[in-house]
């Protein structure tokens, strides 16, 4: 399998507050990877840092082999932003603006939706099932409705790797098993490459292959076949911030 | 033909406003959503230090208008970087710098009259001048908007998103704050610097009311705005009315009708 992330030795402080400290992680091509771990203890920093948003104080990030400041191809990277949620619920604009203003990039000179571009974003929506909302206001829309509408819009330039930052918050239980399965679809039928923080740590330990732990500053990355959720939360009841120190995990091997 | 279109200044007026009614309202649909509608009330007062100066200088004032609230749009842009969480802070910086020069360039030039028509807007002074600036350049900015349409819708819905995209946010930002000093540059002369801000944000409040895409807000705004100007225009000729303050308030009252229509058709449905 193709690394298609490939972090080194990375360290990243927010001024004096040290948040990540000499990080090493690899990411395959058709990983699904959760990122879980207390409040503060730097999985969206890395997020961000995997999408260029914010800079390293040290360390290096690779993104396809490329390094993340001379990395261009932002088509072939999804994200869902924990400020998804955020938008102004008002904004006047239909499911099809939405995620017709992804395909900015494949559009001509004149920035407009040709029919060609037009019918991608129909099939987005019939693959997320929401082909009936196409020309519905967004903001009019659930919690679960619209982050299936934003996995639309992160599929319309067929990303090779989408990073979801706590996509489920807000979102009832139902919505929430359909859209794990959506995802869980996207990654096992199309080969994309999921990474995504939650904190809903037995489901999200289901659904991915690998479980990355952040804690002290640190990162542990496990398999997730053999990542022990009830050691883990045992550990974190202790100390909201504090996760046992324990070792990097290898491929097959058990965890915590 | 109509009595108004028998008269060149009239002719002249109907084309410059109706292409000033188009621009006001294309980038004002972007400022609104953006939260940045001060900017229009802000750049109207740096565009009026400039016309001063222009005045002073003996150059013809619009040029000199241009140049100041271009670079007084890209002083916005620059200061809104360094207040990220307090953009409207930017603005009153510039407001303030505007005021005070156009305060004092305005003692300095002794042409009360020719200051209040670019304060209020004067249809009798649109100049054959006027027109060969505002038509290309008019046609430049609606030729542009529509040109980057899905771009800077996106950079109105979420700038963080639309530069993961691959959209170059900079670079829009830029063109559009130009677009946006350019705009109210030209409409001095019509609606006037102290209500071009009212031309650009009624008709967008208005078209917000109805409209349920980003496509039908630009084309009710457009809608709006054209018919304000042109029964503002209409009215001030036959009821020899100040144009501006005529347009601005054809502005309220079509936004009052929208209002009390979306009010009485909710009564009607029993919400």
């Amino acid at each position: 399998m193709e690394e298609i992330i490939e972090v080194t030795d990375l360290s990243f402080s927010y001024e004096q507050e040290l948040i990540l400290k000499d990080i090493s992680l690899e990411i395959s091509e058709g990983d699904f990877v959760a990122f879980i771990g207390p409040n503060g203890s730097g999985k969206s920093t890395l997020l961000k840092l995997m999408l260029g948003l914010i800079k390293p104080n040290r360390g290096e990030i690779k993104l396809f082999g490329q390094k993340i400041d001379k990395f261009n191809d932002w088509t072939k990277i999804g994200y869902i932003s924990q400020e998804v949620r955020g938008f102004n619920e008002s904004f006047p604009a239909t499911v099809k603006e939405v995620i017709a203003a992804n395909l900015y990039n494949e559009m001509g000179f004149f920035k407009l939706l040709t029919s060609n571009l037009e019918k991608k974003v129909d099939q987005v929506l019939e693959l997320v099932g929401m082909l009936d909302y196409k020309d519905k206001q967004i903001g009019n829309l659930s919690g679960g409705q619209k982050q299936k509408i934003f996995i639309a819009r992160t599929l319309v330039t067929n990303p090779a790797v989408i990073f979801l930052d706590e996509p489920l918050v807000g979102v009832d239980t139902d919505s929430q098993q359909e859209f794990y399965n959506l995802l869980a679809e996207l990654n096992t039928e199309l080969d994309i490459t999921i990474i995504m923080i939650s904190h809903d740590v037995h489901v999200i330990s289901d659904q991915a292959n690998k479980v990355a732990c952040f804690a002290n500053d640190e990162l542990y990355l496990h398999q997730a076949d053999g990542f022990c959720c009830s050691n883990y939360l045992d550990s974190l009841s202790n100390n909201q911030m504090w996760v046992e120190r324990h070792e990097h995990q290898r491929s097959g091997e058990n965890a915590c | 033909m109509l009595e108004i279109f028998s008269y060149g200044f009239m002719q002249r007026a109907f084309l410059v406003g109706n292409i000033i009614a188009v621009i006001a309202a294309l980038i004002g649909v972007i400022l609104i959503l953006k939260r940045l509608a001060l900017i229009g009330h802000t750049l109207s007062h740096v565009a009026l230090a400039g016309v001063a100066l222009g005045m002073l200088l003996g150059v013809y004032p619009v040029y000199i208008a241009l140049i100041v609230s271009v670079i007084a749009g890209l002083g916005i842009e620059e200061l809104r970087k360094k207040y990220d969480d307090y953009a409207e802070l930017s603005l009153s910086i510039v407001l303030a710098t505007g005021l005070g020069l156009a305060t004092i360039l305005i003692s300095l030039t002794n042409s009360n009259s020719g200051i209040f028509s670019y304060l209020f807007g004067s249809i009798s002074l649109v100049s054959v001048k006027d027109l060969m600036l505002v038509v290309p350049l008019g046609l430049v900015i609606i030729a542009t908007m529509v040109a980057l349409y899905y771009g800077f819708f996106f950079l109105a819905f979420s700038e963080q998103e639309a530069k993961l995209a691959g959209i170059p946010v900079k670079l829009l930002n830029v063109l559009f704050i130009v677009l946006v000093s350019v705009t109210i540059s030209l409409s001095m002369r019509i609606v006037g610097g102290l209500l071009i801000s009212s031309l650009i944000t009624l008709p967008v409040a208005t078209a917000l009311q109805v409209a349920k895409s980003f496509k039908g807000t630009v084309l009710y705004s457009v809608l709006f705005s054209v018919l304000a100007v042109n029964s503002g225009l209409f009215v001030s000729f036959y009821q020899d009315l100040a144009p501006g303050g005529t347009i601005i308030l054809a502005s309220v009252v079509y936004l009052i009708l929208v209002l009390l229509f979306n009010y009485s058709k909710n009564i009607l449905a029993g919400e």
